[in-house]
């Protein structure tokens, strides 16, 4: 089936498209009828050489990541419950209506977006709040959240969060004695193995991380929170070794809102006149819309060129892994004013 | 100095996001105008910066290096959306809880802030401080520190006129001697006396006798630290114009600004006058990304470890245009962003330095206690 379609794609000259040699990652390896037939984004390749001739020369850190105020330090199952069960509500802190942030001041600080929500679940801890354990959050009610993510405004799509924490905590519960370190101890250390690998399993067993979206009859893989989570755990325990992952180098972006602002600023896409409009007018790209679909799988497509060519370039001792990239992108842009595409969804 | 400007990457995170949230988007993806022009060349608006100005006759003459202004309109219209924080310089070692030691000890760090691997063997120069391994600049700052600890008075000038070289050696006990001790020591006993003989041994008290600014009709910061320490001249000739350069001076007021202005312990109202830093990294970065080219010897000399003399024509050529291209860039940059999010060239020169000062790609080798 697949040499068939490879022969095809060969065969069509007029639309052949550059394809990554990364292999047997079942994200990348979903997205060719998108970046195939895209309608509304385009990535250049010539550009994206161009930008790899300069960045390939930076150095392009693999990130050590810390949880915020010393939680999980020093007890790897904990970083993995913490990390796990933030990635869970891990989306969408901006209000849709009034384009406030969600912000929270704890310990003498003050955090925002993503930040908030690990300093609500430290906070949650510091209480005595069981947050970690499935069985608590299998049944968290509303106000509990309430109390948990109390902020200076309501936690945005708060009833949607509720409902997946019903859906993963049951799961943990049933299975796993509650906790996420069970789950991961349980699967094999790649990624992807023949279904055994932590992705391939956390889309499956838990419904909420099955980001994948219908583009011309083709299921298209984006598992941002997944790959996600499961970097921010590699990136954490790096170090001490408690968290081998075989296969990191099958790890795509994180398809979000960040990083195709960064590569459409940086001209590595670009986007039909009518998208840019609809952008840049704050206008709402619906989830799953053709749109959405094309922006998340070009972001991953262009990230997976660029990261080979970067390593074309450097020497072997210093070569990166595409989530190192994802990384250069992202921070560079996370708080830019340059608007991203707005779409309503738990997924990123 | 290479330690206070490696602390911006630690700034750089997180800062400044709420500053963002309340402007309207710039759209104009277009930068329109060019800047004011000079015949065909292209030249930034002024700031008042006299080390600016003096580039004009090595950039209309360069031989060896080009700058390409359709590169810096085109970097520009991406970096323009980066935050390019003002970066917050941790003064090394907690020591700006005493304003006046800080100075003292940024400018003393500063007169010896130059070449740290070694010319023949290609070593860096480290130490061990306070149970870390220090390199570079950083292992130099170490070495202050732990005279200080010891009770060595190296931030009195009686004392640095006449340190002698047994001392000198003691202080900057590394894994090798200290590239370039001789002229380190000769620095030391230069700007000792004259620290000694006018501002009661103190660099603080010569920064106190200035007025707030960096150029002020001669009695500026930089004006007179130039003039009254030699050491601070960094000036080179070209076709019989002089070029400034000033690249250690700027450094150590830009380093005590961002360490220091928070706490109002060092007032500076004109620091938009500032260029960026002359150094070997930054030319790098401009390469790199094609805001500049070489000629291929330049190219071939470079990529092959060859010394680039001090007050050569390609070394000023390459320095020049480091000034140029980097101002020319800030004033793009600007172009496309808010009114209340302007930045400064050293902000453009610390967002270049920080992405580059680590690469494998080489750079330009000259020796010089200038840079």
């Amino acid at each position: 089936m697949l040499a068939a379609s490879e022969a095809l794609r060969a065969n069509d000259n007029a639309t052949a498209v550059r394809w990554p040699k990364l292999a047997g990652s079942p994200v990348l390896d979903s997205l060719h009828p998108v970046i195939e037939h895209a309608r509304d984004v385009h990535t250049h390749l010539e550009r994206l050489q161009e930008i790899a001739g300069w960045m390939a020369y930076e150095e392009l850190p693999m990130p050590d990541y810390a949880l915020p105020l010393g939680a999980g330090e020093g007890k790897p199952d904990e970083t993995i419950d913490f990390i796990l069960t933030s990635d869970v509500v891990d989306t969408a802190f901006t209000d849709f209506s009034t384009h406030e942030k969600f912000q929270v001041d704890y310990a003498g600080r003050h955090w925002s977006d993503s930040d908030a929500l690990f300093a609500c679940m430290k906070r949650a801890l510091d209480n005595g709040i069981p947050v970690l354990d499935g069985k608590f959050l299998a049944r968290v009610t509303r106000p509990e959240l309430e109390r948990i993510f109390a902020g200076n405004i309501e936690l945005p799509m708060l009833d949607q969060k509720m409902e997946v924490l019903h859906q993963v905590g049951g799961v943990l519960a049933e299975t796993y004695e509650g906790r996420f370190h069970n789950f991961v101890k349980s699967c094999s250390p790649r990624l992807y193995d023949n279904g055994n690998g932590l992705i391939d399993r956390l889309v499956k067993e838990f419904p909420r991380f099955n980001d994948v979206s219908e583009y011309d009859g083709h299921t298209i893989r984006f598992y941002k929170l997944s790959q996600l989570g499961v970097w921010f755990v590699y990136s954490s325990l790096r170090k001490t070794g408690q968290f081998p992952l075989e296969d990191l180098n099958k790890m795509t972006a994180f398809a979000d809102y960040m990083v195709p602002v960064t590569l459409r600023l940086l001209g590595i896409t670009s986007y039909s006149p009518e998208l840019e409009q609809a952008i840049n007018t704050h206008q709402m790209v619906p989830r799953d819309s053709r749109r959405e679909v094309e922006i998340r799988a070009h972001c991953i497509y262009a990230t997976a060129l660029l990261c080979e060519e970067i390593n074309n370039i450097r020497p072997k001792d210093m070569q990166i892994v595409i989530p190192q990239i994802d990384a250069r992108l992202w921070t560079h842009y996370h708080t830019t004013w340059w608007p991203h595409h707005l779409t309503k969804t738990i997924m990123y | 100095m290479n330690r206070s400007r490696r602390q911006v990457l630690k700034g750089v995170s997180t800062l400044g996001a709420i500053a963002a949230m309340g402007a309207e988007p710039l759209l104009a993806a277009n930068p329109v105008k060019s800047p004011v022009s000079s015949g065909s060349l292209p030249w930034p608006k002024p700031i008042g910066s006299p080390v600016i100005e003096s580039l004009r006759p090595v950039i209309e003459g360069s031989r060896d290096v080009k700058t390409h202004y359709d590169k810096i309109v085109d970097a520009a219209r991406w970096m323009a959306y980066e935050e390019l924080p003002m970066p917050h310089m941790a003064v090394p070692y907690g020591l700006d809880k005493n304003p006046d030691v800080a100075i003292d000890f940024i400018m003393v760090s500063n007169t010896i802030n130059s070449a740290f691997t070694d010319f023949k063997t290609h070593i860096k120069f480290q130490t061990d401080y306070a149970d870390a391994r220090l390199s570079d600049s950083d292992a130099m700052v170490a070495c202050l520190k732990r005279a200080m600890d010891n009770g060595i008075p190296i931030l009195d000038g009686k004392f640095l006129a006449k340190v002698s070289r047994p001392e000198m050696e003691k202080l900057f006990a590394g894994n090798m001697e200290m590239p370039m001790l001789d002229e380190k020591m000769a620095v030391f006993h230069q700007a000792g006396e004259v620290l000694a003989a006018k501002y009661d041994g103190r660099y603080v008290n010569f920064v106190k006798s200035c007025p707030p600014r960096l150029y002020d009709n001669g009695n500026g910061l930089v004006d007179r630290l130039v003039k009254e320490f030699p050491r601070f001249n960094d000036v080179s000739q070209f076709d019989g114009h002089q070029v400034k350069f000033y690249k250690l001076a700027q450094l150590g007021y830009w380093g005590m600004y961002s360490g220091l202005g928070r706490t109002s312990g060092f007032k500076l109202e004109d620091p938009q006058k500032l260029s960026a830093f002359a150094d070997y990294i930054v030319p790098v970065a401009l390469r790199l990304m094609g805001m500049t080219s070489y000629s291929p010897a330049l190219e071939k000399a470079i990529n092959s470890y060859q010394m680039i003399p001090r007050d050569s024509r390609q070394e000023i050529e390459i320095r020049a245009h480091s000034l140029y291209a980097t101002a020319l860039l800030a004033e793009e940059v600007n172009r496309l962003r808010p009114a209340d999010q302007q930045v400064i060239i050293p902000q453009i020169d610390a967002r270049i330095w920080t992405h580059y000062h680590t690469t494998f790609w080489p750079h330009h080798l000259t020796k010089t206690i200038m840079y």
